[in-house]
């Protein structure tokens, strides 16, 4: 299984980094990424990633490095600080900007309009939160967000439960 | 009733959907004399501003696109600015819209809405939530002012009760899902008119590509 970590903390410490290892050790196949220092916008809602330019961002800075990797790897573990109960707002910019892997075309599924995908890829994702999370909030929403690219969740856990996660690597 | 009203579109103000649902809406609410100041978060240099209206008013109303099922990350940003206010007494409303037709496609979002007044020890007053709003920046100004035209009745039944009823959000949001027979209407003709439609939209953007291209396939 190979599986892309998506790094948003502000700073790591020892028990993150462990973790860290533990899924990559247990992946096999894995690659993380810290966004910290990479210059990532937020999305503008231009529209021209499915009507001008379709599948590719008009936003040129150091997103595009990432769009590429989640198109390599089966699963992404976000690793994210939260503010207000959700995710920061660093975490939230790289699912907005995620759009580029949906086409404008529609189609029903399960009775719900949703947006056709681009590619093959079928994205599980996870949470991996420090701090204090809505944490049934978080739940439903990347229940929710997974489905908008047919993808499936692997579940939130905070740092302290991190372990969880590790049994859907 | 003054009324501070946050736009937490990041797309600029001359092409937001927000804005025009927002200029909307305010025809409505001033309508008794109320009075409305506007603050757009595309726009950085309003970000002081918004943030000094945020503390110095009581009746805060964010107006907000839906970003992958909740707020856009632009908004979230600049929550990260404001303190919770140190009196209770602020009220804060939101209006909800996004592409989707379907009002179940925008409560993952307003069920945040729901708990994000507690972490700025302000109250809770409600969410208008609304899709079908992915056209208006896409068609001509006429028909775009049509179709946001039934928010100036929100405005003023906001004006008149002070707050967002369930029970009018509802109505207004229209059907939770797509009947059956909706559906299968969709699947057998209007798939295919839409994908015309979308095409030629794509084709006036200077769009040179196809709609469905695979610019990072990897073999």
């Amino acid at each position: 299984m190979s599986v892309l970590v998506l790094n948003t903390l502000s700073e790591y410490n020892d028990e993150v980094l462990e973790l860290q290892n533990q899924i990559c050790a247990r992946a096999g196949d894995s690659e993380v990424v810290y966004t910290k220092d990479m210059r990532i916008s937020h999305c503008i809602g231009c529209n021209y990633c499915w009507l001008k330019t379709p599948g590719i961002c008009t936003i040129k800075d150091d997103y595009e490095i990432i769009l590429k990797k989640i198109l390599l790897h089966e699963k992404i573990v976000f690793i994210t600080d939260t503010k207000f109960g959700f995710v920061s707002y660093q975490t939230k910019n790289l699912l907005d900007r995620i759009l580029p892997l949906a086409t404008m075309y529609l189609q029903f599924v399960d009775g719900q309009m949703r947006h056709v995908p681009r590619y093959d890829v079928r994205p599980q994702m996870g949470i991996i939160y420090t701090g204090n999370a809505e944490h049934a909030y978080l739940e439903r929403w990347l229940e929710r967000t997974t489905l908008n690219f047919e993808g499936t969740s692997l579940g939130v856990f905070s740092l302290e439960e991190g372990r969880g996660i590790l049994s859907c690597i | 009733m003054h009324l501070v009203i946050i736009n937490a579109s990041p797309r600029v103000e001359a092409k937001s959907n927000t804005a025009r649902i927002i200029r909307t809406f305010i025809r409505g609410f001033e309508e008794g004399g109320n009075t409305t100041e506007v603050w757009h978060l595309s726009d950085k240099k309003q970000w002081t501003g918004a943030k000094e209206a945020y503390e110095k008013n009581k009746d805060i109303l964010f107006a907000i696109p839906l970003y992958v099922e909740n707020v856009p990350g632009i908004m979230l940003e600049f929550l990260e600015t404001l303190q919770p206010k140190k009196e209770s007494g602020t009220k804060l409303s939101f209006l909800l819209q996004g592409g989707f037709a379907e009002a179940s496609q925008l409560r993952c979002g307003e069920a945040y809405l729901e708990l994000l007044p507690s972490y700025f020890n302000c109250e809770y007053n409600g969410t208008l939530i609304k899709g079908d709003n992915f056209a208006p920046a896409w068609v001509p100004e006429d028909l775009a002012e049509k179709m946001v035209a039934p928010y100036e009745k929100m405005g003023r039944l906001f004006a008149e009760k002070g707050t967002f009823s369930k029970e009018e959000v509802n109505e207004f949001a229209g059907p939770e899902y797509f009947p059956e027979k909706e559906i299968r209407k969709y699947n057998r003709t209007g798939k295919k008119i839409q994908k015309l439609l979308f095409r030629y939209m794509a084709k006036k953007n200077g769009c040179k590509r196809p709609l469905d291209d695979r610019p990072y396939q990897v073999e």
